[in-house]
């Protein structure tokens, strides 16, 4: 008889059951024996690709988080140049106002507008230094004239020098592209003139990026243009600029004993006194070192006559349009 | 537990133990025990166990089991050795007819089909050894398995590889942008010196009312 003992475990399996594990069993076995010769050459591709893919995806992080960075920076400037130019803003209204107060004869207030012409040059940053040191705000109107190469300033470019105009709050107007004023230059009709304004625009955005003059000095003063005087002025007036010229020329282009630091000063002075300068819109030149030597005191006489010095904005009542 | 000891308690002993001779289809049968064959797979194994007729009744007590005919297996080696050849499995079939003894049944006769196989399992050691094959198994199978996963991943993989590089080209491109800005922007301190330099400005343009 045969002995059924207390560890004997009987397990009632299906046939079908049964046949089914013994197939799966050699399929196993068959897959095995595909796999196990190739199992390394696919293990260490997938380590390679993998190693690849870390690699990609550290970069990737270390791009993402140094772009966070740069955006925060970014907005962070931003946000002060958004409340900066908000002050700004309000300065040239109240300016505005002021102008009109003047005009009116309802204030006893001045306004100096000191414009700087035919920038970039030699001079640039010193007159820039300058006007800071007084805690004054200048008009510089540039032209692209000169080159980009700048006289004795070996490590400067006039482009380079755009944005420092900008950068103490002073202001940049259009001088024209080519400052050619000769016969067949800027003004032999209103569409020459406009395409040197515009050209002059175009390479004042790309240099600071993206401010856009809207105030233009005529080469030479409106006084130039003759009978191109009227068309020009329509053609600028569509393109939505405005104009100016001058109410005191400091002389420093004339030559002679007339430019000389002295009789500047002099000059200057002279016409504030004048009741009809109390918004006086002064001319210099960068290229003038006479200027720049009289600058200091004309800056001190004009305070002392009680002159806010201010820098030109297009809703200035002196700006034509 | 002796002898003794059963004869001390018959009442206890009468009942006290059953043994199953067949699977559960054959207790429910109420048919004449049959002759039960032991196969013997060894040369040494000589004797085979005969038990004698009787009416099956489901269970043997051990006093019936004491007192029957039937022949005790005295060659422990023997009885080793055809444990060891069948106790693997044993197949118990239900057999009709009734053999002569010393004779294998002919079994060609009135086998009913069944679509289950009992499996007994009756040595501890053999049971883990079944295990371990169905561990290896397993194992086998997990191999075979990351093998192709890792083959499926390493074919993905590169796409993602190179669309990560181009992420990445395209924010190194806009980090440079941004430094240009930046760049063009004057240092904190400078915009809020400017911005208070407006404030001066303000002050002494001053109100006019």
């Amino acid at each position: 008889m045969g002995e059924t003992k207390a560890e004997d475990r009987k397990y009632r399996v299906s046939k079908s059951v049964l046949a089914l594990l013994a197939i799966l069993m050699l399929m196993v076995i068959a897959a095995a024996v595909y796999v196990v010769p190739r199992y390394g050459k696919v293990f260490s591709a997938f380590n390679e690709q993998r190693k690849l893919y870390s690699a990609a995806k550290t970069d990737l992080s270390k791009a993402e988080k140094e772009n966070a960075e740069l955006k925060k920076q970014v907005e962070d400037y931003e946000a002060v140049k958004s409340e900066t130019d908000a002050a700004r803003d309000e300065v040239y209204a109240m300016a505005a106002q002021l102008e009109k107060d003047i005009i009116d004869g309802k204030s006893d207030k001045k306004i100096c507008y000191i414009t700087i012409d035919d920038g970039p040059y030699n001079r640039g940053k010193d007159f820039i230094e300058l006007f800071n040191k007084y805690d004054i705000k200048a008009t510089f109107f540039l032209t692209t004239a000169n080159g980009d190469k700048l006289p004795d300033q070996a490590n400067l470019t006039a482009r380079s020098m755009y944005p420092e105009y900008l950068k103490y709050g002073h202001t940049i107007g259009n001088h024209t592209y080519s400052h050619d004023y000769s016969k067949g230059g800027v003004y032999k009709n209103a569409k020459t003139f406009i395409d040197a304004v515009e050209k002059q625009q175009e390479f004042t955005k790309a240099a600071t990026g993206g401010f856009t003059p809207k105030i233009v000095r005529f080469p030479g003063g409106t006084s130039m243009a003759a009978d191109q005087l009227a068309p020009i002025q329509e053609a600028l007036r569509k393109a939505g600029y405005g104009w100016i010229d001058w109410t005191i020329d400091s002389g420093d282009s004339f030559g002679g004993d007339d430019a000389k630091a002295d009789k500047i000063l002099k000059k200057v002075v002279k016409a504030s006194k004048d009741p009809d300068q109390k918004i006086m819109v002064a001319l210099f030149h960068e290229w003038s070192k006479e200027s720049y030597k009289a600058m200091p005191q004309i800056i001190e006489k004009l305070s002392a006559e009680g002159y806010i010095f201010l820098p030109l904005f297009y809703d200035s009542a002196m700006v034509k349009k | 537990m002796d002898k003794d000891d059963k004869n001390k308690n018959p009442e206890q002993n009468k009942t006290s133990r059953h043994t199953w001779i067949g699977d559960e289809e054959e207790v429910r049968k109420q048919e004449a025990m049959t002759e039960r064959r032991t196969y013997t797979l060894s040369p040494q194994a000589t004797r085979i166990v005969q038990k004698q007729k009787k009416k099956y009744s489901g269970f043997i007590t051990d006093e019936e089991l004491e007192n029957s005919d039937i022949i005790k297996i005295e060659d422990r080696k023997t009885t080793l050795v055809n444990k060891e050849d069948i106790s693997q499995t044993r197949i118990y079939d239900p057999f009709e007819k009734q053999g002569t003894e010393g004779e294998p049944e002919d079994k060609g006769k009135a086998q009913p089909k069944s679509r289950y196989i009992t499996i007994t399992v009756s040595d501890s050691a053999k049971f883990k050894r079944i295990i371990a094959l169905l561990a290896v198994f397993l194992i086998l199978i997990a191999f075979e398995v990351s093998y192709f996963v890792l083959k499926s991943y390493t074919g993905k993989i590169p796409a993602e590889t190179q669309t990560a590089k181009t992420q990445t080209e395209q924010i190194v491109a806009e980090n440079e942008q941004l430094t240009e800005q930046i760049g063009q922007f004057n240092s904190k301190d400078e915009m809020k010196e400017l911005k208070e330099s407006w404030e001066r400005l303000k002050q002494k343009i001053g109100n006019t009312e």
